[in-house]
């Protein structure tokens, strides 16, 4: 080959792979030959997402996607998962994982391979790992964190872990309904946003919290998911390591809590009790009903409420948590209703939620 | 059939009047006998600011609180606003709040039982129960409820708001020693060691564990119940709605 071929070739090639984008689950995209950080993960092991996108203007073959590191993997997402080479057409990507099956602690690199384009990966095996139950979060919720270690340590060691609730980019924070809730005798629930040091005794599989002054401690701290989308990050320092973990609490719709139905002379009152984690109820609609399930009043009344939850949303007191009371002024027999349909719609679905006359 | 439509013919304009605001979850008794408000909705609940210190039994409804201190026995609304307040015998109370506003509360240390209607001086209903009163509930607006112990076995005795007298009385079933709460629908609530279960009318049980032994179970609010332990382990509640029942710890305000 001569020079000038040569840098014919090296300027073909640029041109393909500058085609193909990579980018992670979060949609942090890599540029060719950076560095995949997988981050600081337990002896468990880990698996990350990613996509290849073809984003320009003609068809692109890939024929090389291969990782190569020991205790690393690669596997296509698709069932059946295509075979390469394939094309990928332009704006078409193709999914795939990479996973990390360590066989103890310590640091572990691979080579990521996308045809002639390659990139470091690379992640800390650790002793401990963050433990979150239930392992998946969604708002109004309980759950617990921990930190467990799978290798039981030799020495006493201290650490801190770190919480921060992150709302999604324009999304709005200032939520006191979530937090960590602090064991007795505190019982109280601190801000969305802090650290609380931690123990590990020689030969304890698990962490122990200090949390009060007087050095009592627990193995596992309760938090409020709140009312609010968005994202809990934890994050564990020990020694010079660290490690992090996410949990996203996915925008939903309303959730109607309690509804009370009351009835009484010439009026219907309603109280709504719930969340919406998106803040963004717009529409509202009361379908009332009689005992033999007949819609009465013609239909379904709506109401137009975004005004109304915008204000009131511009600086809530819990989240997106709220109570909605209604009154409706009825010139008529009022015993005929039995039950109400409430149905709420914000940016993420509709939702609807039925209840009865309160007993007597 | 005609009418229908017209009845609801103002309902459009009222909905425009709706209010938002935060909800209300009831109260909360701390350990150390402050009162507050809760605010939120169950297992995402939030304290407010103590209004009242020195109580030894409490009860809240969605309209009502019933408050007993050390020497006076309080009636507040559902913002804990003092409404009335009456001298007591001191020690604590079984309270109850029916779901029509009477309400009623039963003196444990002179064992007097008396009917709270508004705003009006109680009216003594009884002067004595036989047994040990764990808990009372209004069952609708003739009778109250009263669960007993006599020689440690459990009866559910009904009586007369009219007259105080007792209608009837019937055996439980077997209920631990641990703390007890009567709904008005005959549910009982009671803990059993490290246990709080739920007891319906109709037999069906359910059971939660609890970080401890409960010392005291109170109405916390609307389908909300309380449950205290001794020092060392937070308050939790207990979600009481058919089919939804939960117990989930409850933040306390900071002191």
């Amino acid at each position: 080959m001569t020079g000038r071929a040569a840098i014919w070739m090296l300027l073909a090639c640029s041109a393909a792979l500058a085609q193909l984008q990579l980018t992670d689950s979060t949609g942090n995209a890599y540029a060719p030959g950076q560095a995949i950080d997988l981050g600081g993960i337990g002896t468990a092991g880990t698996t990350a997402a990613f996509q290849i996108t073809n984003t320009g203007t003609a068809g692109v073959t890939l024929n090389t996607l291969t990782i190569q590191g020991q205790g690393f993997s690669l596997a296509l997402s698709g069932t059946p998962p295509p075979a390469l080479p394939l094309t990928l057409d332009t704006t078409a990507s193709l999914s795939f994982t990479v996973t990390l099956t360590p066989s103890g602690v310590g640091a572990y690199s691979a080579t990521l391979s996308i045809n002639q384009n390659s990139y470091l990966v690379f992640a800390n095996v650790l002793p401990f790992h963050i433990a979150v139950t239930p392992g998946t979060l969604e708002s109004g919720q309980q759950a617990t964190v921990s930190v467990v270690f799978d290798v039981v340590p030799a020495s006493a060691d201290a650490g801190t872990l770190e919480w921060d609730f992150q709302a999604p980019p324009g999304g709005a924070a200032g939520d006191m309904g979530m937090g960590l809730l602090l064991p007795a005798p505190s019982n109280e629930l601190v801000p969305p946003r802090g650290s609380v040091a931690f123990n590990i005794g020689a030969g304890q599989n698990a962490a122990q919290f200090v949390i009060d002054s007087s050095g009592d401690t627990a193995a596992s701290l309760t938090f409020q998911t709140g009312s609010t989308a968005g994202t809990v990050l934890f994050t564990v320092a020990l020694g010079g390591d660290s490690t992090q973990a996410s949990f996203p609490i996915a925008p939903a719709p309303v959730w109607m809590d309690t509804i009370l139905l009351n009835t009484g002379p010439g009026a219907i009152t309603l109280d709504v009790s719930g969340w919406d984690n998106t803040r963004s109820a717009s529409q509202v609609s009361f379908t009332f009903l009689d005992s033999g399930g007949n819609i009465l009043g013609g239909g379904p009344i709506s109401a137009d409420v975004s005004s109304d939850f915008e204000e009131y949303f511009q600086n809530p007191p819990l989240g997106g948590e709220f109570e909605l009371r209604a009154a409706f002024v009825v010139t008529g027999d009022t015993s005929q209703v039995n039950s109400v349909t409430v149905q709420f719609t914000n940016s993420a679905g509709v939702s609807s939620a039925n209840a009865t006359i309160a007993a007597e | 059939m005609t009418r229908i439509p017209a009845v609801f013919c103002l309902c459009v304009a009222a909905a425009a009047q709706a209010q938002i605001g935060v909800p209300r979850a009831g109260c909360i008794l701390d350990r150390t006998g402050s009162l507050g408000p809760v605010y939120g909705v169950p297992a995402i609940l939030m304290p407010g600011t103590a209004v009242a210190s020195g109580v030894i039994s409490a009860a809240c409804s969605g309209q009502l609180a019933l408050v007993k201190t050390g020497s006076a026995l309080e009636v507040r609304d559902s913002q804990l606003r003092l409404l009335a307040r009456w001298p007591a015998p001191p020690g604590p109370a079984r309270l109850a709040i029916g779901a029509n506003g009477a309400a009623a509360a039963y003196f444990v240390e002179t064992r007097e039982l008396v009917a709270i209607e508004g705003a009006l001086a109680p009216r003594s209903l009884r002067n004595a129960l036989p047994g040990a009163v764990l808990a009372i509930a209004i069952a609708g607006t003739q009778y109250l409820d009263a669960v007993v112990s006599i020689g440690g076995a459990a009866q559910l005795v009904r009586i007369s708001l009219a007259s105080g007298a007792i209608e009837r009385a019937a055996a439980l079933a077997e209920i631990a020693g641990g703390p007890v709460m009567l709904l008005p629908d005959g549910t009982l609530v009671y803990g059993d060691g490290a246990n709080i279960a739920i007891l319906r009318p109709g037999g069906a049980e359910r059971r939660f564990a609890l970080p401890a032994p409960a010392v005291s179970i109170y109405a916390m609010g609307n389908q909300l119940a309380g449950i205290a332990f001794a020092a060392g382990t937070g308050p939790v509640a207990l979600r009481l709605e058919p089919g939804r029942e939960r117990v989930f710890r409850v933040p306390e305000a900071a002191e």
